[in-house]
């Protein structure tokens, strides 16, 4: 994968995952709807590739405006991962040596790998995510869990282990993957898989469709690093 | 406006590091004289039994009802934290737009009602399910400063 075709898909899919978010905040609050509906616009130019550098510093702006709106982020780790995007992006068309432009893009990748590895790192050092008692709580009285019939999960301390150092194990070893391109396949299906299931049990949609618009970053990054 | 953005090009990505106090927000109405020692607290979007899998696999792409409700709990989570302003507003201004919405039951048709709201602080580790009151918001009338 070229540089130029991992910008273009990542554009695509940063396109797709805005508008999504743009269209629910469109049946918000008056406030949010006079933000959300130019911004849906700018997210169709940019899947179809309009002007990408003035609609991604755009998007920036509107990046802003929301962060000030309410007073940080509305949606926690997946606007930060909005505009973290969008950052690189912008970077990568402003860059004027191509080293740049891939540093500028290749960070995006670094910094997917650190979500997971530090996800992981800060679960690992913490007894209660060792003992299973931390998922226990995030599920018997935590406010994540959609429905009322899922905090019954919480009375199966067996599964709750299992389930808490399924999550740290696969988080801590995700950088390994960067090594094979066939392991970063099955990490990159299995990472998307985890953001689902997360979305599922704690409603957490944005964070799937966010995530999955740094991928063709570290898929080229891979390429770049370890490719003969 | 610059300043905003630039914590994001170094995130901290400790997602679930620790799992502390875990908010709920009730509400309820109060005529003119009433006062919140007496108000018949109801808990504000009590979670569903269950879901069907339609409901998860559409919620995975339409969850605009879900996402306010989590940024909800985040406002009562920094008052949890000691803050105020803000989300305390931002609490109050959603409540009444969900009046405004007929979300909340009872009440919205008697003149005169104020809404309130409290939060309560349930403890991971704690036997009471119910958590404790932590903050009972002033009574507001209905439709102050409210957006529908």
């Amino acid at each position: 994968m070229t540089l130029e075709s991992a910008l273009r898909m990542t554009e695509i899919l940063l396109g797709c995952a805005l508008l999504q978010q743009s269209l629910e905040h469109c049946v918000g609050p008056r406030d949010e709807q006079r933000v959300a509906v130019p911004r849906a616009l700018l997210c169709v130019a940019l899947a179809l590739g309009f002007l990408p550098l003035l609609v991604e510093c755009l998007l920036l702006g509107f990046s802003a405006l929301t962060l000030r709106r309410f007073d940080g982020p509305y949606n926690g780790g997946s606007d930060r991962m909005s505009v973290l995007i969008l950052i690189c992006i912008c970077l990568t068309h402003l860059a004027p040596t191509l080293r740049l432009q891939e540093a500028s893009f290749g960070y995006l990748g670094v910094q997917l790998v650190l979500s997971y590895a530090m996800a992981g790192w800060v679960k690992a050092v913490n007894p209660e995510w060792r003992n299973g008692e931390a998922l226990r709580k995030v599920f018997a009285r935590s406010a994540y869990p959609v429905a009322e019939n899922l905090r019954a999960l919480a009375r199966a301390p067996c599964l709750m282990h299992r389930m808490g150092w399924t999550v740290v194990v696969f988080e801590l070893a995700f950088p390994l993957a960067l090594f094979n391109r066939g392991a970063l396949a099955v990490a990159l299906v299995l990472a998307a898989l985890f953001h689902a299931a997360n979305a599922c049990l704690f409603g957490l949609n944005r964070f799937l469709w966010i995530w999955l618009c740094a991928y063709p970053s570290l898929w080229w990054l891979q390429s770049r690093l370890f490719s003969a | 406006m610059l300043l905003r953005l630039l914590p994001a090009l170094l995130p901290s990505w400790r997602f679930f590091d620790r799992i502390g106090p875990s908010p709920r927000i009730d509400y309820a109405w109060l005529g003119a004289t009433d006062s919140p020692e007496h108000a018949q607290w109801q808990a504000f979007r009590p979670l569903p039994a269950r879901l069907s899998w339609w409901q998860f696999v559409r919620r995975l792409f339409w969850n605009p009802y879900w996402n306010e409700t989590l940024f909800i709990v985040r406002c009562a989570e920094r008052m949890l934290e000691g803050e105020t302003g803000f989300p305390e507003a931002e609490i109050q201004r959603r409540l009444q737009r969900a009046a405004q919405r007929g979300e909340l039951s009872a009440g919205t048709a008697r003149p005169h009602q104020r809404l309130v709201f409290r939060l309560r602080a349930v403890m991971p580790d704690e036997s009471r399910p119910e958590g404790q009151v932590v903050f009972v918001s002033a009574p507001l009338p209905l439709g102050e400063s409210a957006s529908p």
